[in-house]
C-alpha cells in the first residue's frame, strides 16, 4: 500500500462527486473525533426509537447507513421504523436483507411478519410469525399474530388454537382473551363472545375494554 | 394645480444611465471574485479529496475486506454449529457475503479511477498548468452559468477540458470566442442587467456556503489546524487504520489456522 504516494495537485472541479462521494471521509472524521461516533448516534438512535420519535429515529438511521450501509442492527431499527412510518413494502425489504445476514433473531422475523400482515398477505405473514415462534415459543404475541392470519384466511380452527395456546402463556395482559372474544363476535356469535368477555373481566378486573364489551352485548 | 413631475428627460437619463453602469460594473467584479473564491476552493477541496483517498481511504476498504474475512467465518462457524461441514458452509457463507464483496470491489474500483487521473496529470509541464489554469479563468468569466450570458454547456466543456488538462480545447475556445457584446443600452436593460447580477451573487453566495458545509471542508479546516500544530493528521489517521487493519489480520490468521487454511 503506497500511502505516501505524491499528491499531484489538480483539480476536478465537481461538486457533485465531491457529495457523492462522502461515505469514506465521513468515517475519517469520525475517527479523528470531528464527527460523532456510530455507537453515539446508534445510542441516540435507541433512545429516540424508546420516545417514539420516529422521524428523529429515521434520520439518525440514515446518518449510519451513509457511513456504514451494512451496519447491521441500524438496518433493523431502520426497517421497523419504516414499517411504522406506514412505509410495508420497504420495511419488508430492509427487513429481508436483515435476515439474509442473521436468521436467528425472532424479532427480525414478527417484524417482516407484520409488514406483510399490513399488506395483507396473510399466509406469509404466517410463515413468518411462525418461524419467530420456533425462536421464541413463549411469545403470547406472536401466536396471537398467527391466529389473526389464520381467522383473516378462514382457517378458524388454527385461529382458536393458536389463541387458546397465548391465553396459557399470557399472564399480563387481556389481549389475547380479548381476541377470543373478538372473533366469536366476527362469527357472530355473540353469547359466546360475552361470556369470553366476563371470563376477560374476571382474570384482568381493569379491563376497560372487556367491561365496555360487556355492557355493549347485554345490550342488545 | 398640476404637480410637476420628474421625468425621464433627455438631460436625466445619462446621469441614471452613468450609476447603473457604475452599480453593473461593481457587481460584475463582485462576481468574479465569488467566482474566483468559490472555484478556487473547489480545487482546494478536490486536492483535500485527492490526498485523503489516496493516503486513507484505500485502507479503509482494506479494512473492510479483513472484517468481511472474520465475519465469513464467524458466520461459518455458527453453520457448523448447525450441522453443516466447512465446505458447506463455506459456500453458502461465500454466496451471502458476495454483495459486500461487491460492494467493496466498487469503492476500489473509484479510487482506482481517482489515481488514473492523478497519474494523467503528471506529464503537464508547469508552464502548461499555468496557461490551463489562466484560460480557464478567462473562460470561467465569460461563461460560467451564473453570469449574464453564461452559457452551463460550455461552461461544462470548459471544466472538462480543465480537469483532464485539455490545453488545445481551452485554446480553441478561447480563439474561436465571438465578441457579443453590442447591447442596446435602455435603461430598461440596465436594471434587468443588475437584477440578474445580484440574482447570480446570492446563487453563487449560496452555493459556497453550502460547501463550506461539506464533510470535505471541515475535513480540510481540521487538516491545516493541525498543521498549525505541527500535526499531521491524515498520517495519524492512517496509522491508526494500519494498526486496525493489522490487529484484525492476525484475527484472521488465527481463524485459517484454526480450519487448517492456513
Amino acid at each position: 500500500m503506497d500511502k505516501d504516494k505524491q499528491i499531484q495537485k489538480v483539480s476536478k472541479l465537481s461538486l457533485e462527486k465531491l457529495s457523492e462521494d462522502s461515505k469514506l471521509v465521513k468515517r475519517g472524521l469520525r475517527d479523528l473525533n470531528v464527527w460523532p461516533k456510530i455507537e453515539n448516534i446508534f445510542n441516540e438512535l435507541k433512545e429516540n426509537y424508546q420516545a417514539g420519535f420516529i422521524d428523529e429515529c429515521i434520520k439518525l438511521c440514515l446518518e449510519i447507513l451513509n457511513t456504514d450501509p451494512n451496519h447491521f442492527f441500524t438496518l433493523c431499527y431502520y426497517g421497523r421504523c419504516l414499517y411504522q412510518k406506514g412505509e410495508y413494502e420497504k420495511s419488508a425489504e430492509y427487513l429481508t436483507k436483515c435476515l439474509d445476514e442473521e436468521s436467528n433473531y425472532f424479532f427480525l422475523w414478527k417484524f417482516r411478519g407484520d409488514c406483510y400482515y399490513k399488506m395483507k398477505d396473510y399466509e406469509k405473514a404466517i410463515e413468518d410469525y411462525k418461524k419467530s415462534l420456533a425462536l421464541d415459543p413463549t411469545n403470547a404475541a406472536t401466536l396471537d399474530d398467527i391466529a389473526q392470519c389464520s381467522f383473516l384466511l378462514g382457517d378458524f380452527k388454527s385461529a382458536y388454537d393458536y389463541i387458546d395456546q397465548a391465553i396459557q402463556i399470557e399472564a399480563e395482559s387481556d389481549m389475547p382473551m380479548i381476541r377470543k372474544a373478538q372473533f366469536f363476535e366476527a362469527q357472530q356469535q355473540q353469547a359466546k363472545a360475552l361470556e369470553q368477555y366476563k371470563k376477560t373481566l374476571e382474570v384482568f378486573p381493569h379491563s376497560e375494554y372487556a367491561r365496555n364489551k360487556i355492557l355493549e352485548l347485554s345490550n342488545l | 394645480m398640476t404637480k410637476i413631475v420628474k421625468s425621464n428627460t433627455s438631460l436625466d437619463e445619462p446621469l441614471e444611465k452613468r450609476e447603473l453602469e457604475k452599480a453593473i460594473s461593481e457587481r460584475e467584479k463582485k462576481l468574479n471574485a465569488l467566482i474566483d473564491e468559490i472555484e478556487q476552493l473547489k480545487i482546494d477541496l478536490t486536492v483535500v479529496k485527492q490526498e485523503y483517498d489516496v493516503k486513507v481511504g484505500r485502507l479503509y476498504l482494506k479494512l473492510d475486506e479483513v472484517d468481511l474475512e472474520i465475519l465469513k467465518f464467524k458466520k461459518i462457524e455458527d453453520l457448523i454449529s448447525k450441522g453443516f461441514s466447512f465446505e458447506e458452509a463455506q459456500k453458502v457463507v461465500e454466496e451471502t457475503l458476495r454483495k459486500r464483496r461487491e460492494q467493496i470491489e466498487e469503492e476500489y474500483k473509484k479510487l482506482d479511477e481517482e489515481e488514473k487521473d492523478i497519474e494523467s496529470h503528471r506529464d503537464i509541464s508547469e508552464e502548461d498548468r499555468a496557461e490551463l489554469k489562466k484560460l480557464w479563468r478567462k473562460l470561467a468569466h465569460k461563461y460560467h452559468p451564473d453570469k449574464a450570458n453564461g452559457n452551463e454547456e460550455m461552461m461544462k466543456k470548459i471544466n472538462k477540458a480543465y480537469a483532464e488538462g485539455d490545453l488545445e480545447t481551452l485554446r480553441a475556445i478561447d480563439q474561436n470566442e465571438v465578441s457579443a457584446d453590442i447591447e442596446v443600452k435602455t435603461i430598461e436593460a440596465l436594471k434587468n442587467k443588475l437584477a440578474g447580477l445580484e440574482k447570480s451573487i446570492n446563487k453563487i453566495s449560496k452555493e459556497f456556503e453550502q460547501l463550506k458545509r461539506s464533510e470535505w471542508y471541515i475535513l480540510k479546516e481540521n487538516i491545516e489546524k493541525a498543521k498549525k500544530q505541527k500535526r499531521d493528521i491524515l498520517s495519524e489517521l492512517a496509522d491508526k487504520v494500519l494498526a486496525d487493519i493489522a490487529k484484525k489480520e492476525n484475527q484472521v490468521s488465527g481463524l485459517k489456522k484454526k480450519y487448517g487454511q492456513g
